[in-house]
């Protein structure tokens, strides 16, 4: 009817205008009333995953190097993909950032550009860096897992487990290894994968390279059928859950490693331990976190532990390695940072291998307040150049390998 | 009573009477107010100002439910129905509450009820439990009738119901606005249609741009007086053509032995240069499927359909670029975008017409914008903006709009089917002085109408068509009436 | 039909009326709805809101939505929805990222991997819509039920190429071509072209009205299985550019990218201002205004310091009453005639 169409629009247009002013109140009232002067350093902090050890990371972030540091963290969702890397760098930038401390090892280059455009300094924890952002000024460079320490743990780990002398076949998931994206998870694969051929006198059809880079995941012929290696690439956690369930189910890797965290795969390890009546070893990296220490006291239906053996990334001395390098690059320091060239420079962190609970039992006790972190604000002193004017590259190498010695560490902060 | 809408005036100042017993009709061009009136009366829309008294009680219905259930019930003139639910659901919607047992609607109950309401009306061919979308859009509205009488109202509207139903329809709507009549109960009738509303209405009110001109009762009808009330003017020359010109014997358009997937086998038709060709009958004698042949929007199982060269039409495309023009029956979902404005719709056949230069690729703005006005001007279509949706004009304005489309890109062919349909006598005047003009320069018209005074009225030549095959076919002369060709129909 | 003679407005509010029933009323709310949005955030960050490296950077975030939503508009006219647009870009982006390295690998010249780069993106796109478009047509289909298989099978075959890895080209290459602007004049070029043909040419006029009312379309000589094979490789077009705007923004390509930008395609196209029906009421400039107008709030948001736990939150709230104020709606349940 034409006049029901007239009182419809009547009553559309008014609809309209309600909807309009709405949502302009809408607009005004998130708009706080907080000054906009820039009191501390803003600082992103981009996560590549967001796990149980990423609350960890973000309190002593806040509660921690953030005093020391007169520093403001703005901390990320997980990163999945390079644009979501650069939106966040650009929306830190919105906010007044002045450095980006990033994690997404894939879009290291791509983020490193980003943050020199805007102007703010950049730091991602990987152990390999990007050759075409060397020279970029802003670039700090990396500071990352030691991929020679990496594969020395995971050579140790393996040794361990494949100690017995039995036939073992293993199910590796390899995580950021394929294309070196990640040249600490690549590493640690290469060296699991030696001491496997060394051990069963395995004969790869490919080279290793080639096994670690094929980018789906599948059984590596190991020229013995009584040992089986399945490989499993890629970063997203749900989607390696699903392509580990076949392989897992089947009963015949009673060995899992991961070169990064395992929390997603237990429960899915522990199904197939009581249907199959199995122990499946375990060996990942890990954190200092409560999780690792329920993994080694936790006993699976067999009356075994969860974890058998973990590589602990000390995630929070990366963390404050980084933090202080922007510090410094923000006091003038920024040269400091970097090589000899005056291009970005490479930081390993050694990781503390750790083959049982009663060790872990030590390490748990750290990182837990201001006296047991293994880089509290007071250890932080020695890497600000405000106060040690002879912070550089060199010193923070130096320090980093004082701290590979873990048993030192436990003497020194707990008493 | 008054009603505004925004800044339009809809109705000012309407008093308006109807007594028990009374087939009242309300008559008057498209914007003048009848259907406002009514839809105020069946609880549509409340009036800005006024009041009314239904029984001698003070009568503000808040809705069209509270209406229909205490006495005045409404048939619309678009879809009532809900395709995708029975009869049942569609006579008792919003009074389901009628049938509830606790929770639980007691469906067999409805069922009964609309059969026993169906029967009594005298409907045989509609089941209760029959999914709306089975039915056809008469039987569609037949339900709606049905739903309506449910509540035996005092007062019963028809609002521009006519136009949609065949003859068998009409002769049914028409048995009930006659019984409602006999129980001493009211109608108020709409329509465009004078002739029909002389023939059922005991008094006929007239309005005009909102305002009540006068009633007329029955013995005082007088056509061309009710015309005038309603326009305010005379109607400058003769509502039909009354020359017997005749046309050239030159071929336009052929249909040779066309058949097509229903309703024509083996059709042969010729359309001659100057022609107005009728084509009449009931409803689903095939005279649309005709003109959609033609036109190229049937498929052809045989035969073929050609121009005066040989070129043989065999979809919309060629027709066009053969300069020929279709008017669909079917204005509002076939012949009109709706919300388009009326400049998107009249430039849609000017793309080709329009260019900057010559052949080349881009549309000329200002061309486009003569090619439309040139049509609103010669047309007198009664709009604000050219760039108004076209869903705002009223009917006669909306036909306009279509013919319009087609002549602007001085189509030879024409063929159109009920192009008077549900369009208001001053604009229907208008469109048959113009078909007589077209005629004039050459151009060819195939007139499909369901009106036969129309058909004689204007038609070089009537052909009369039942079951797909033509029964008749009369020349213009004087004496033909309606009488000589109704029976060739049924 | 109204049943109601036109009178002249005579009072304020009728004036104010006559000016919202204007039909440049209805094109321009979208813009003076981002202005309203700038200056609102203007205000509330002091001016930096406005700083031409803010405005850059909104810029920059809303390009490759920007881009695929301008050749999407043509689709959307017709009334149709598509939701492969999405998987196609970024599967285009994948292939031709791929050919680009295995140029490089076998040593041509980063000339030639660019040029090959950019015939296979937007080769493939026009190939990959094609081919929806006759499916649909010729097995009479829906375009969204023919467009959701796409949706799956393109994401299938990007799962296969890629697996778990990331492709990157290398960034000195990005950065070279974004230093010489090449994704602004990527979009510029196509927007342009995208206006001419879409507001100037019939192609454009056709698929409104065919939006608008399919039937009388046909009634008119226009076909829409021709046009709607027209309107899916312009489309086409626009996803493969945009693959290439998208490279020149990240540089890489994994599993994860662009993972929505179908989502915020069509929320671009309707925040615009262009109805889900398509229809008389398209714009071609729709899908550009929307994506700036979803960076923008983001990034005010972002500025003025709302948790970005809310910002989803608030931006959905925000979209509701913007789609509210800004879209007409059908007066009875969705259909496409008006």
């Amino acid at each position: 009817m034409g006049t029901v169409m007239d009182l419809r629009k009547e009553g559309f247009h008014m609809k309209k205008i309600f909807a309009l002013l709405l949502s302009m109140a809408m607009i005004l009232a998130v708009l706080p009333l907080t000054s906009l002067a820039q009191e501390k350093y803003i600082i992103g902090v981009a996560f590549q995953n967001v796990t149980s050890d990423t609350e960890i990371q973000k309190d002593y972030y806040t509660n921690e190097l953030a005093p020391a540091l007169g520093m403001e963290f703005i901390f990320s969702e997980a990163i999945k993909d390079t644009e979501t890397l650069v939106t966040f760098i650009e929306n830190c930038y919105a906010k007044g950032a002045v450095g980006i401390i990033n994690y997404y090892t894939a879009g290291r280059g791509r983020g490193a550009e980003a943050a020199d455009q805007y102007e703010m300094f950049f730091i991602t924890q990987a152990s390999k860096l990007d050759d075409a952002t060397l020279d970029l000024e802003y670039n700090l460079g990396n500071c990352g897992a030691s991929v020679d320490g990496m594969a020395r743990a995971y050579t140790a780990a393996m040794e361990s487990v494949l100690a017995d002398g039995e036939n073992h076949s293993v199910l590796m998931c390899t995580t950021a290894a394929v294309g070196q994206v990640a040249a600490s998870h690549y590493y640690s694969t290469q060296a699991m994968l030696e001491t496997m051929q060394n051990k069963y006198n395995l004969t790869y059809s490919k080279s290793i390279d080639e096994i670690i880079n094929t980018d789906s995941p599948g059984e590596v012929d190991t020229g013995n059928p009584n040992i089986k290696i399945f490989l499993v690439p890629g970063t997203d956690n749900d989607k390696t859950l699903a392509t580990i369930s076949t392989p897992l189910q089947s009963g015949d890797y009673d060995i899992f490693v991961a070169v990064s965290g395992y929390a997603n795969y237990t429960s899915a390890i522990a199904e197939v331990e009581r249907a199959k009546n199995m122990d499946i070893k375990v060996v990942a990296t890990a954190s200092i976190e409560k999780q690792t220490l329920t993994g080694f006291t936790t006993l699976d239906p067999l009356g075994n532990p969860i974890l058998n053996a973990v590589i602990l990334n000390p995630l929070n001395v990366a963390n404050a390695f980084c933090a202080a390098a922007i510090y410094n690059a923000l006091n003038g320091g920024a040269e400091a940072l970097k090589d000899a060239d005056g291009n970005a420079a490479q930081l390993f962190v050694n990781p503390w291998p750790c083959p049982d609970a009663e060790t872990y039992a030590n390490i748990a006790k750290l990182d837990t307040e201001h006296d047991t972190y293994v880089i509290n604000a007071d250890d932080l002193q020695r890497l600000m150049v405000t106060s040690n004017p002879d912070a550089n590259h060199d010193s923070y190498a130096e320090y980093l390998m004082e701290l590979a010695d873990i048993d030192a560490i436990i003497a020194r902060k707990i008493k | 009573m008054y009603k505004n809408f925004g800044a339009t005036v809809a109705l000012n100042n309407v008093s308006f009477t109807l007594n028990r017993g009374v087939v009242c009709g309300l008559i008057g061009e498209n914007g003048s107010g009848k259907s406002t009136v009514s839809s105020i009366a069946a609880g549509m829309q409340p009036p800005t100002k006024g009041s009314m008294k239904f029984k001698g009680e003070p009568w503000a219905p808040p809705s069209m439910l509270y209406a229909e259930k205490h006495g005045i019930g409404m048939i619309v003139q678009e879809a009532g129905t809900i395709p995708n639910i029975t009869v049942a659901e569609n006579i008792f919607l919003g009074h389901e509450a009628m049938f509830k047992q606790g929770p639980i609607i007691n469906r067999a109950k409805m069922m009964a009820a609309t059969r026993e309401l169906l029967e009594g009306l005298g409907i045989t061919n509609i089941q209760a439990d029959q999914p709306v979308r089975e039915l056809d859009m008469q039987q569609r509205k037949v339900v709606e009738i049905a739903k309506c009488m449910y509540w035996k109202p005092e007062i019963l509207i028809v609002d521009e119901t006519s136009t949609a139903l065949s003859q068998d329809g009409r002769e049914f709507l028409y048995s009930i606005m006659a019984a409602q009549r006999d129980n001493n109960r009211s109608v108020i009738f709409i329509s465009h249609d004078l002739d029909e509303m002389m023939e059922q209405c005991d008094e006929l009110t007239v309005l005009r741009d909102g305002v009540i001109i006068g009633t007329v009762q029955k013995a005082d009808y007088e056509p061309s007086l009710i015309r005038r009330m309603m326009i305010g003017r005379e109607i400058q020359g003769n509502y039909y053509r009354d020359d017997f010109d005749g046309y050239s014997d030159e071929v336009v358009l052929k249909a040779d032995c066309i058949t097509t997937m229903e309703d024509l086998l083996c059709f042969d038709l010729e359309l001659h240069k100057g022609e107005i060709l009728g084509i009449g009958g009931l409803s689903q004698c095939g005279m649309h499927t005709v003109g959609r042949a033609l036109f190229g929007l049937e498929k052809l199982v045989d035969g073929k359909v050609t121009l005066k060269d040989g070129t043989k039409i065999n979809n919309t495309r060629t027709a066009i670029k053969n300069r020929m023009g279709y008017v669909s029956k079917n204005r509002d979902t076939e012949s009109l975008g709706l919300s388009a404005s009326i400049m998107e719709n009249i430039a849609s056949t000017g793309y080709d017409i329009n260019r900057w230069h010559g052949p080349g690729p881009l549309i000329s703005n200002r061309k486009e914008k003569d090619y439309v006005d040139e049509q609103v001007k010669e047309l007198s279509i009664k709009c604000a903006s050219k760039y108004h949706n076209v869903n705002t004009l009223s009917g006669g304005n909306k036909q306009k709009v279509v013919f319009g489309k087609w002549i602007a890109p001085d189509s030879e062919i024409l063929i159109l089917d009920c192009p008077t349909r549900g369009v208001d006598v001053g604009v229907k005047a208008a469109m048959y002085q113009l078909m007589y003009r077209m005629k004039k320069a050459g151009k060819s018209i195939l007139l499909i109408s369901e009106e036969l005074q129309e058909l004689i009225g204007m038609s070089d030549r009537v052909l009369i068509m039942k079951d797909g095959e033509v029964r008749l076919e009369m020349m213009r002369t004087e004496g033909l009436t309606e009488q000589k060709l109704i029976e060739y129909m049924i | 039909m109204t049943d109601v003679a036109i009178r002249e407005p005579s009072s304020l509010r009728n004036k104010l009326l006559s000016v919202w029933e204007n039909r440049w009323t209805t094109r321009l709310m979208p813009f003076v709805i981002l202005l309203l949005i700038a200056f609102a955030f203007s205000l509330a960050t002091g001016g930096r809101f406005l700083a031409s490296r803010n405005l850059t950077i909104i810029l920059n975030q809303a390009l490759v939505v920007a881009t695929v939503a301008t050749g999407g508009t043509f689709i959307f006219a017709t009334g149709n929805v598509n939701l492969a647009m999405g998987a196609t870009t970024v599967l285009c982006e994948t292939v031709s990222a791929m050919a680009f390295l295995a140029i490089l690998d076998a040593g041509g010249s980063v000339e030639l991997g660019l040029v090959v780069m950019f015939v296979i993106s937007v080769t493939l796109a026009v190939f990959i819509m094609g081919f929806s478009a006759i499916l649909s047509t010729k097995l009479n289909v829906r375009v969204l039920y023919v467009t959701i298989v796409m949706m799956t099978l393109l994401a299938a075959i990007q799962q296969a190429l890629l697996g778990g890895s990331t492709l990157t080209i290398p960034s000195k290459i990005t950065r070279m071509l974004a230093n010489n602007n090449v994704h602004y004049i990527i979009f510029g070029v196509f927007f342009a072209f995208a206006v001419v043909i879409f507001h100037f040419t019939k192609i454009g006029r056709t698929l409104r009205f065919i939006g608008t009312n399919e039937i009388c379309a046909h009634q008119t000589g226009k076909f829409k299985k021709d046009y709607l094979l027209l309107a899916f490789v312009i489309g086409g077009l626009g996803m493969g550019l945009g693959a290439m705007v998208a490279i020149i923004r990240s540089g890489s390509v994994s599993i994860t990218t662009l993972s929505s930008l179908n989502m915020d395609t069509m929320l671009a196209i309707v925040l615009g201002g262009m109805s889900v029906f398509g229809g008389s009421k398209s714009f071609v400039y729709a899908g550009v205004i929307g994506a700036v107008t979803v960076t923008a709030l983001q990034n005010g948001m972002v500025m003025v310091g709302v948790d970005s736990n809310l910002i989803q939150g608030v931006r959905g709230l925000l979209f509701l009453l913007l789609v509210a104020a800004a879209q007409k709606r059908p007066h009875g349940l969705p259909a496409p005639e008006g």
